[in-house]
């Protein structure tokens, strides 16, 4: 049996503003239960992948306190791993890539596995694996780019549109922005390579004497060159792009809407997270909570609508909370209207009794305000 | 440390007054307050008192307890020093028997506690709801050179005759120990929580061993013969919310405490530094609808309720479809109330499905299971 090891890279990924000033887009609450890098080590974990190599690019704090041990997605525990890497000689430096990670922290010969899965945390999809292991193998592919078709242009800004010949093998990277085709194949930032191929790309790299440069920029430079076989692999469900703090708010509010939520959760693929011992949520004698989703242990007397909870939180009695995102330890005191606004964590609104950002303009309270 | 403490949790029992509930399933692992099984109290408080050595004797439909139970994982019981072991009645050497009462089922596993070396073993049972750590109980049994000391609790004279009732001095000894008295002369109530020197629980229990009059079990035999022969018992009164969830309607009526919030119940607030730890399931947060209408209720990740619910405990998985209502309810894990039903004063068993326009229990205030 082919075995493969899995990289999740949090490399170059997007910034979503002041939610990513503390910490790293990974661990960026997501639905007020998940981490946004919980969906990739999930998929991971699902398609058999029983090792994982998290990519760090910085905030290492954030990612180790999140994973904790790492069992959460670790089958064989003994066997398997989750180990976060960071690159501390080049922490502050431009030359902080993910190749120059894995440079840094693993040793070639230290890769046992026939394949490398590369994941990154800003596509969220449930995508089995084991079926573009199947294609890649099959195909006797080097490279496997995994990609997204779509006519929602919008939705994948700055993203690259592949040019794909009738065999699958992907001919070249561009710019979707350039594109004037109806259907993009966008690429999700996801690969397989064959080992030999991968060790291979991480060495030219360095005789190419680029240090900035990263996986991506390699893929794209072995495609548009016919360096190896570079095959696409069309990952047909759906796929939810975060790319930067708007996107983060739409893409979470459409996700409430049932059509949508069936489509990127399947109760066959669980996605799995950590565990905070927090107790059931509990609706008082007051509540009034309409498409909301609430994670565990919040308390909520007032009234909500079309909002995201996460854990812990209290809304008061009296309180009205529209179109928010509350993070982890939010307080809406009595009496208090909030409206089109994420709140970080630990935020305590209190003493002023109105507060609201609009539709196109979310207001993002700071972890920790008190306001 | 210098005095070695370790907990034996009775989880062997039938429970057959909570029906279908038990019917493949032992009793500590009957579905609490939407998120815990029962035995998640005792074994969470023992964490929380730091006692690290655990046994649990199972004997009814012990697989799935026993797999629930694992390696204390849950409970944070796997560390160094930890041990969590399920006792059930096997074969040895003097040969095989089932447990026939609480004293046996310990004195069964005097080679395991021996093993231990304990100075003090707790007694608990594995199907109370209350949330407290041991500490106290332990130190005055220490302070007092005690050889027994009992949890007591105070309750109502007419309640009295259920339980086994203690008289003491002002000192706190116990004088006078009735199991189940008819015309009860004290309303001090045994909690079944005990806190032996093993030393002298050990003679005890091998001297009971022995008598063929014995019916094997800590209320009748083993406590009335320590009196008798003086030696010194305690009484520690319990201050707190504490429950024996042994019927239908006594496991409704402790759900609805925590659904309606009622004064005394203190078992998640987090005022008190513990929490009660369970196992985690891979579910999304919970969703409420747009149609729906949530008040006094208690609700777990993975629910999607639609419909109206008032005074209800909902369990993780659990579906209500748009225009159910439902009230005064216990709905356990996967559960499924269909559009239109209508169920009052229920306990709805894990995985059933009430079908559309429905009626349950709508005209009657005594309590019904449906499974």
């Amino acid at each position: 049996m082919k075995t493969a090891i899995g990289f999740l890279n949090l490399h170059g990924n997007p910034s979503l503003g002041k939610l990513t000033e503390g910490r790293t887009f990974g661990t960026v609450t997501f639905l007020g239960r998940y981490a946004l890098m919980d969906f990739a080590l999930s998929n991971f974990c699902n398609s058999d992948i029983n090792k994982t190599e998290i990519l760090v690019e910085g905030y290492y704090d954030s990612v180790r306190s999140h994973i904790s041990n790492g069992n959460i997605w670790v089958t064989n525990t003994k066997t398997g791993f989750i180990r976060p890497v960071l690159n501390e000689k080049e922490l502050h430096s431009y030359n902080n890539t993910d190749i120059a990670n894995i440079m840094e922290n693993i040793p070639a010969d230290a890769i046992s596995e026939d394949y490398v899965v590369v994941a990154s945390p800003q596509f969220l999809m449930s995508i089995d694996y084991r079926d573009v292991l199947r294609q890649h193998g099959d195909t006797g592919a080097g490279i496997t780019v995994v990609y997204t078709k779509t006519k929602e242009k919008d939705r994948f800004q700055g993203c690259d549109n592949l040019t794909i010949d009738k065999d699958g093998f992907v001919r070249r990277f561009n710019k979707a922005g350039d594109s004037e085709d109806e259907e993009l194949c966008v690429p999700v930032e996801s690969y397989v390579f064959s080992k030999d191929v991968f060790i291979g790309l991480l060495r030219f790299s360095r005789e190419i004497s680029n240090t900035k440069t990263t996986i991506r920029k390699m893929v794209e430079l072995y495609a548009n060159n016919h360096m190896t076989s570079v095959k696409g692999y069309e990952f047909k469900g759906m796929v939810v792009p975060i790319l930067s703090l708007n996107q983060y708010v739409d893409e979470s509010f459409k996700l409430l809407a049932n059509k949508n939520r069936k489509q990127l959760f399947n109760p066959e693929w669980p996605i799995y997270t950590t565990t905070h011992n927090t107790p059931p949520t509990r609706y008082g004698d007051n509540a009034v909570v309409n498409n909301c989703f609430v994670a565990n242990g919040s308390y909520i007397k007032g009234t909500v609508k079309n909002c995201i909870i996460s854990r812990d939180v209290v809304i008061d009695e009296g309180a009205v909370v529209e179109n928010c995102i509350l993070f982890t330890n939010t307080y809406i005191g009595q009496r208090v209207t909030l409206k089109h606004t994420v709140t970080d964590k630990n935020v305590v609104i209190n003493d002023v009794k109105k507060l609201s950002g609009d539709e196109e303009d979310y207001l993002l309270i700071s972890k920790g305000a008190k306001i | 440390m210098e005095n070695k403490v370790v907990a034996m949790i009775l989880a062997g029992g039938k429970g057959t007054r909570l029906q279908n509930l038990t019917k493949k399933n032992a009793k500590p692992a009957v579905s609490f307050a939407a998120k815990y099984r029962i035995i998640d109290f005792p074994i969470s408080n023992c964490a929380n008192s730091g006692i690290n050595t655990i046994g649990i004797l199972t004997q009814y439909e012990s697989t799935f307890l026993d797999s629930y139970i694992g390696n204390g994982e849950k409970w944070g019981l796997n560390g160094v020093r930890c041990l969590m072991s399920s006792l059930a009645p096997r074969q040895t050497e003097e040969g095989a028997a089932w447990y026939s009462g609480t004293a046996d089922a310990i004195a069964q596993n005097i080679y395991w506690l021996d093993q231990q070396k304990p100075d003090y073993v707790v007694i608990l049972s594995g199907d109370h709801i209350y949330r407290t750590t041991y500490n106290e109980m332990i130190s005055l049994h220490i302070n007092n050179k005690a050889d027994c000391t009992i949890s007591v609790i105070e309750v109502d004279k007419k309640e009295a005759s259920r339980f086994g009732i203690m008289t003491t001095d002002a000192k706190g000894n116990i004088t006078k120990f009735e199991e189940k008295p008819k015309n009860p002369t004290s309303t001090l109530a045994s909690m079944g929580v005990y806190c032996f020197t093993w030393s002298t629980l050990r003679d005890y229990l091998v001297k009971d061993m022995k008598n063929p009059n014995s019916s094997h079990d800590f209320g009748n035999d083993i406590i009335p013969q320590m009196l008798k022969n003086k030696k010194k018992l305690m009484a520690y009164q319990f201050q707190g919310y504490w429950r024996d969830v042994g019927t239908l309607a006594s496991l409704h009526a402790a759900n609805m405490d925590v659904a309606l919030n009622r004064e005394n119940i203190n078992l998640f607030e987090n005022n008190m530094k513990t929490r009660i730890y369970t196992e985690d399931t891979y579910s999304m947060p919970q969703y409420v609808g747009s149609g729906a209408l949530i008040t006094n209720s208690v609700v777990n990740q993975g629910a999607i309720v639609l419909g109206d619910c008032d005074a209800c405990v909902i369990s993780n998985e659990v579906l209500i479809e748009k225009g159910a209502k439902v009230d005064h309810a216990v709905v356990m894990a996967g559960a499924i109330i269909k559009k239109g039903a209508v169920v009052h004063n229920a306990i709805v068993g894990p995985g059933a499905v009430i079908e559309e326009k429905a009626k349950v229990n709508t005209d009657s205030n005594a309590i019904v299971l449906v499974s």
